[in-house]
C-alpha cells in the first residue's frame, strides 16, 4: 500500500509545478516564514521612494534643458576633466586597495599577534568616521607642509592639493571594503589547500597564483567593485586633500555642488545624471564580470 | 623507500605533541599511527611531510636528512582528512597540479600529463570524472582524487591524515580495502593516522599506538592484540574489561582464578586486569570467579551478549559462544575469566 501511495504523493507537486511553469505562473516556494506578498510589497515600495524615484527626478531635471543645454554643461571640457579624475582615481584607489587590502585580509586571517582586534577595529575606521575628519587628517599630513608632505616635497612629489591626493583619500575610503569581503573567503580557503599545493611541489609564487588567487578573487572583485563605488560617490574627505583646481584636481560631485551653489539646478542635474549613467554601466559590467566568474566555477 | 624517525620532539609553547619519538617504517611497508586525538599522532605524520618543523630529532627519507627541507621538496604524498582539493580546478586539472606546477625543464608535455591523469583516474576507480569539479563528487569520490593527486608526483612516502575521517561507515569500509589493493599495487611506504582501532588493525602492516605525544607500542595487529604492551593499548584496542586483581610470582588471582598472565611480568601486589568479553564461562553462585547480576542479555543465533554488574555496580560485558539457557535478567551468576592481562594499577 505505501509503495503505492508514495510516489502519487510525491508526483503531485511535480504536476502542479510542470503546470504552473507551462502557465508561465509565478511559482512560489513554501517557506517557513510566510508573507511572500507583504515583503514583496514592503521591498518595492522602499526602494521606489528611497532609490527609484529620487533617481528618477534626476533624469527628469535634467531632462528641462533640452538636449543643447545638457550637453553644454555636462559634457563641457570641465566636467569632462572632473569625470576623469573621479572615475580615474576611484579605479586606482580600488586597484592599489586590491593589494593593500587583500594583505590586511590575509595577515588579520592567517595569524594570530598581540593586538589583532585593535588592527580589526581600525580597518572598520573609515567606515566610521566622519568623512570631513579624514579629510581634515590627511591634508594636514600631505600638504606641502604638512608631517609627511614636508618629506615628499623636496623629492618633487606633491601629494595635497593634487590628483594625487585624491587617490591617497579614496584609499582610506575605500580599504575597508575590500578587507571585509576577501576575509571570510579566505578563512573558508584553509590553510590546508596551500599546504596541498607545498606537497605536490608548488612555490609560494605558484601557489598564490594558482590557488589561493582565483580561490579568492570573485570576492576580490566584489570588493573592489564596493570600494570603487564608494570612491566614485566620495566628496567629504576629497574636497579638502583635493585642493579643487578645475581641469586639475576637481571632482565631479564637487563640480555639482559648484553648480548648486550657483543656483544651477538643472547643471548639476546635468552632471549628477551623467555619471549616474556612467557608474550605473561600470556596476553592471562588474556583476556580468562576476556572473561569469562564477559560472566557470560550477558548470 | 624506508622513513626513520629519531628522537623527535615537538612543543606549541607549553604543550607538548610529541616527547622523544622514535619509529622506522621500512621499505613497502604500511603502517598505521593509531591513538586518540591529542596524541601527536598527526603532528608526527606532518612532521614528516615537512609542514611542520620539530624542535629536535632526526628525519630520514630513503636515508636521506630532512633537516630544513620544506614539504615542497621532499617528494612525498599527502592525503588530508578534509580532502583540501582545489575548488575551483576540474578534477583532471586538481590531478594534474603536481606536474603542472614542476620547473619548465622538468615538467612533463601537456599530453604527456593528460596521459598520467587519465592513468591515474583509472587506478581510483573514477575514469569518467576528470571534467567534473571537486563540489560535484561525493565525499568519497573526493577522497579518491586527493589520492590520485598525492600519487601523480610519484612519491617516495605516501602520507594519509586519517583519510577515512570525513566518510561515512558503508564508505569507508570499502576505500579501506581499496586502498590496501592501491598501496599493494604501488609498492609505496605508506603511512596513516587514525583514531579508529578496527581500521588500524585491518589495514595496517604494523601498528604504533600512541598516547600523550608518546608511543606505547610498535608491533603487528596480532601481536598488538594478543599482547599489548600497557594499560593504555589493551584500553584503546577496546573491548576489553576492567577488573581488579592481585598479582603473585607471575600468577593472577581474580576472585579466587588463579591465571597466568598474558602481558608482561608484574610486581606482587594489586593490579588492574584486563579480560574481553569472550573470556569468561558462566558457574553458578558461589563457586569461585566474579559473582554478578545480570543486566540485560541480547541473543544473536547461537551468541548471547550479556550486560552484567558486579557487587560494586561494574558494568563487565560478556559474549558467551553457548549460553545456557533461562538467561534472563535479575538473574544471580559467576563470572570465570578464562585467560587474563594485567599491568600495574
Amino acid at each position: 500500500m505505501a509503495s503505492v501511495a508514495l510516489p502519487m504523493v510525491a508526483s503531485a507537486p511535480d504536476s502542479r509545478q510542470a503546470l504552473g511553469m507551462r502557465l508561465g505562473i509565478l511559482q512560489r516556494q513554501r517557506s517557513i516564514i510566510p508573507g511572500f506578498g507583504v515583503t514583496m510589497g514592503i521591498t518595492v515600495f522602499a526602494l521606489s521612494v528611497i532609490v527609484l524615484i529620487p533617481l528618477s527626478a534626476v533624469f527628469i531635471t535634467s531632462a528641462g534643458l533640452g538636449w543643447d543645454g545638457f550637453a553644454a554643461t555636462a559634457f563641457s571640457r570641465r566636467a569632462l576633466a572632473a569625470y576623469r579624475l573621479s572615475f580615474g582615481a576611484a579605479a586606482a584607489a580600488a586597484a592599489i586597495n586590491a593589494v593593500f587590502g587583500l594583505i590586511t585580509a590575509w595577515v588579520l586571517v592567517r595569524y594570530d599577534f598581540t593586538g589583532k582586534r585593535l588592527v580589526s577595529a581600525l580597518v572598520d575606521l573609515p567606515f566610521a568616521l566622519p568623512t570631513a575628519v579624514a579629510g581634515i587628517a590627511l591634508t594636514a599630513l600631505y600638504a606641502p607642509n604638512g608631517w609627511i608632505g614636508r618629506w615628499l616635497a623636496p623629492l618633487g612629489i606633491d601629494i595635497g592639493f593634487t590628483p594625487r591626493g585624491v587617490v591617497v583619500a579614496l584609499i582610506f575610503v575605500g580599504l575597508p571594503f575590500v578587507v571585509r569581503t576577501v576575509e571570510p573567503v579566505l578563512a573558508d580557503l584553509g590553510a590546508d589547500v596551500e599546504e596541498a599545493a607545498a606537497t605536490l611541489g608548488a612555490s609560494r609564487l605558484q601557489t598564490f597564483v594558482h590557488v589561493i588567487l582565483p580561490a579568492i578573487s570573485p570576492a576580490l572583485l566584489t570588493g573592489c567593485a564596493l570600494a570603487f563605488a564608494r570612491a566614485v560617490g566620495e566628496y567629504g574627505s576629497v574636497i579638502f586633500i583635493a585642493g579643487n583646481m578645475p581641469f586639475r584636481s576637481e571632482i565631479a560631485p564637487l563640480l555639482i555642488v559648484v553648480q548648486l551653489e550657483q543656483y544651477n539646478t538643472g547643471g548639476a542635474t546635468a552632471i549628477a545624471a551623467t555619471m549616474l549613467v556612467i557608474s550605473f554601466v561600470l556596476l553592471f559590467g562588474i556583476n556580468l564580470l562576476q556572473g561569469w566568474q562564477r559560472r566557470l566555477r560550477t558548470t | 623507500m624506508s622513513v626513520t624517525a629519531t628522537g623527535v620532539i615537538k612543543t606549541f609553547g607549553d604543550y607538548t605533541a610529541l616527547s622523544n619519538v622514535s619509529l622506522e617504517a621500512r621499505e613497502g611497508e604500511f603502517l598505521a599511527l593509531l591513538g586518540p586525538s591529542g596524541s601527536g599522532k598527526t603532528t608526527l605524520l606532518r612532521i614528516l611531510a615537512g609542514l611542520e618543523f620539530p624542535d629536535a630529532g632526526q628525519i630520514l627519507i630513503g636515508g636521506e636528512d630532512m633537516a630544513g627541507r620544506p614539504a615542497r621538496d621532499r617528494r612525498v604524498g599527502f592525503v588530508f582528512q578534509q580532502y583540501a582539493l582545489f575548488r575551483h580546478m576540474t578534477v583532471a586539472d586538481n590531478i594534474g597540479f603536481g606536474l603542472t606546477v614542476r620547473p619548465r625543464g622538468s615538467r612533463p608535455a601537456t599530453r604527456e600529463i593528460a596521459r598520467r591523469v587519465a592513468e591515474l583516474l583509472e587506478l581510483v576507480q573514477l575514469p569518467d570524472l576528470g571534467r567534473r569539479y571537486p563540489a560535484q563528487l561525493s565525499g568519497g569520490q573526493r577522497q579518491r582524487v586527493a589520492l590520485a593527486r598525492a600519487l601523480a608526483v610519484e612519491p617516495r612516502i605516501l602520507l594519509l591524515d586519517e583519510p577515512f575521517g570525513a566518510l561515512d561507515a558503508k564508505v569507508r569500509k570499502d576505500l579501506r580495502r581499496w586502498l590496501r589493493e592501491v598501496h599493494d599495487r604501488t609498492g609505496l611506504t605508506s603511512i596513516f593516522v587514525t583514531h579508529d582501532q578496527d581500521e588500524a588493525l585491518d589495514l595496517a602492516d604494523r601498528v604504533v599506538v600512541m598516547d600523550h605525544g608518546c608511543i606505547e607500542q610498535i608491533d603487528t595487529p596480532e601481536a598488538l592484540w594478543d599482547r599489548p604492551a600497557s594499560a593504555f593499548v589493551c584500553d584503546f584496542l577496546g573491548g576489553a574489561n576492567r577488573v581488579a586483581a592481585i598479582a603473585s610470582d607471575g600468577i593472577i588471582d581474580v576472585g579466587g582464578i588463579r591465571l597466568p598472565n598474558h602481558a608482561p611480568a608484574l610486581q606482587d601486589g594489586p593490579v588492574t586486569g584486563f579480560i574481553r568479553p569472550h573470556e569468561f564461562s558462566l558457574a553458578a553462585p558461589g563457586s569461585p570467579g566474579i559473582p554478578v547480576t545480570i543486566r540485560r542479555c541480547l541473543r544473536t543465533g547461537a551468541q548471547a551478549a550479556l550486560e552484567t554488574e558486579t557487587h560494586d555496580g561494574a558494568i563487565i560485558e560478556v559474549t558467551l559462544s553457548e549460553p545456557p539457557a533461562g538467561l534472563v535478567p535479575g538473574l544471580t551468576q559467576v563470572l570465570v575469566p578464562t585467560a587474563i592481562r594485567a599491568y600495574p594499577v
